[in-house]
């Protein structure tokens, strides 16, 4: 099966294939926003707002720290609004505020700890088949577990996690997410295959699993 | 049936949403037939549904949110001061609500309290003419008598010529207020009924209180509260209730 045919879904492509009106109204946009700068923050805000609860969430899935994370939100929003033209208007804004919310990350105490253990990257290697130990019922039973869920979700590697989160959380397209995390469409799809693998594995119960 | 069983990133792709159209309806057209891919397809969306649940754990608090929207306002360096800020606005907002709940508190202990609002009804209940008092008499030696046993007190009644001009004893009800016995007294002012409450002085009734053009006045005697209550002016109820308390002592 071709990659490349899977559609994104949600919003269109960030740059159009007639490119003409696109870039005047990129150009024109960015005219308004440096003549009008209150208008523009505004414009900002509107946008802005709506995220703060998911950007807010996600960074202390990244950061496990409360006041770690309220910094890396408050660093991610004046670094959106100092960039704010060079965003896109008609593009997801989600996805470019969750890229620069990424970006500040990796500078960050967790995130220079982290680069430290090593995260085998997406190398193709045979995993474990699905175990046939569990039936549809067993399953939709240890779903249903909040908590336990949140418990394997901690569990798993912080790479891993991210790209669940980006995914099944924020809804974001598989290029959106290549987009956020800087990769590939390819390795977005098989890290996604890798985190809900691992997920399952985790979720396995202890007793009469495959363990 | 479709030929070939789908692929794992097939069926993720149909679980995230990201298959193009015709791909969908290819892949639906081959879950309608086999139950092994539809069962791959149901546990795909399932745990996609259990992640997105588990995976909303953090909620912004207000105070947070307040400091991250004014970030957004450009006000990046307050981060320090503004804790300092947020406790003032807190000291502020619990400073009004004390004011706010002390004057409600204040309002209620001015507006009638249930005691006033039971006198007017027990009044009221006996303006009606089918209601008759239990001891019809204008007689103070048949009213006085037809308490005792019922009431824990005793009183005393005036002489009908003491009363008041056109001031007679129409009978008497044995009613409770505020749920004890207390005697009430039913007079016929100028053709205007007024109830006369007598109580225990334990029991708190308002000095004065009008109501929807009806009076309420106390006044104390000999360990008894005396309450009148009737759409007579001050002045007749003030001098029923000074013939009353006069014959107390």
């Amino acid at each position: 099966m071709a990659f490349a045919t899977f559609l994104r879904r949600g919003s269109p492509p960030p740059v159009f294939g007639a490119g003409g009106s696109g870039s005047a109204n990129a150009s024109s946009s960015k005219i308004i926003a440096m003549d009008f700068g209150r208008r523009a923050r505004a414009g900002f805000e509107d946008l802005a707002l709506p995220q703060l609860a998911a950007l807010y969430n996600h960074a202390r899935w990244l950061c496990r720290d409360e006041a770690e994370a309220e910094d890396l939100v408050q660093e991610t929003l004046s670094k959106a609004l100092r960039a704010f033209d060079s965003f896109q208007p008609g593009t997801n804004f989600k996805a470019w505020i969750f890229r620069i919310q990424r970006n500040a990350f990796l500078n960050s105490r967790t995130a220079i700890a982290e680069s430290r253990t090593v995260f085998l990257e997406d190398q193709e290697q045979a995993f474990d088949p699905p175990s046939p130990g569990l039936t549809p019922e067993q399953e939709l039973i240890r779903l249903d577990n909040i908590a336990l869920v949140q418990d394997a979700l901690t569990q798993l590697s912080p790479p891993l996690r991210e790209v669940l989160l980006l995914c099944d959380l924020e809804e974001l397209s598989y290029k959106e997410i290549a987009g956020i995390l800087d990769i590939p469409t390819g390795t977005v799809m098989s890290r996604l295959a890798r985190a809900r693998q691992a997920l399952r594995k985790i979720l396995q119960p202890r007793f009469g699993g495959s363990r | 049936m479709s030929a070939e069983h789908l692929t794992p990133t097939t069926i993720a792709a149909f679980a995230d949403h990201e298959l193009a159209a015709q791909e969908i309806a290819s892949a639906q057209e081959h879950l309608a037939t086999c139950h092994a891919c539809a069962l791959a397809a149901l546990s795909a969306t399932q745990l996609k549904a259990a992640t997105t649940r588990a995976a909303q754990r953090y909620t912004l608090s207000p105070e947070m949110r307040a400091r991250l929207v004014a970030t957004t306002r450009g006000r990046t360096s307050v981060a320090r001061t503004v804790p300092m800020r947020m406790y003032t606005w807190v000291a502020i907002a619990a400073l009004i609500l004390l004011t706010v709940s002390v004057l409600s508190w204040r309002g209620l202990r001015s507006t009638p309290s249930p005691m006033v609002a039971e006198l007017f009804d027990q009044h009221l209940a006996v303006l009606p003419e089918s209601s008759a008092p239990q001891v019809l008499s204008s007689d103070r030696h048949t009213v006085k008598p037809w308490f005792q046993g019922k009431l824990p007190y005793s009183f005393n009644l005036p002489e009908p010529g003491d009363l008041p001009a056109e001031t007679v004893l129409q009978g008497a009800d044995l009613t409770y207020v505020g749920g004890r016995p207390a005697a009430q007294l039913l007079f016929l002012m100028r053709k205007h009924h007024v109830s006369v409450f007598v109580m225990q002085q334990d029991v708190l009734a308002p000095h004065s209180n009008d109501r929807h053009g009806y009076r309420l006045r106390s006044t104390t005697a000999n360990g008894l509260t005396i309450t009148a209550v009737g759409d007579v002016g001050d002045a007749d109820l003030r001098a029923l209730l000074a013939v009353l308390a006069h014959v107390q002592s």
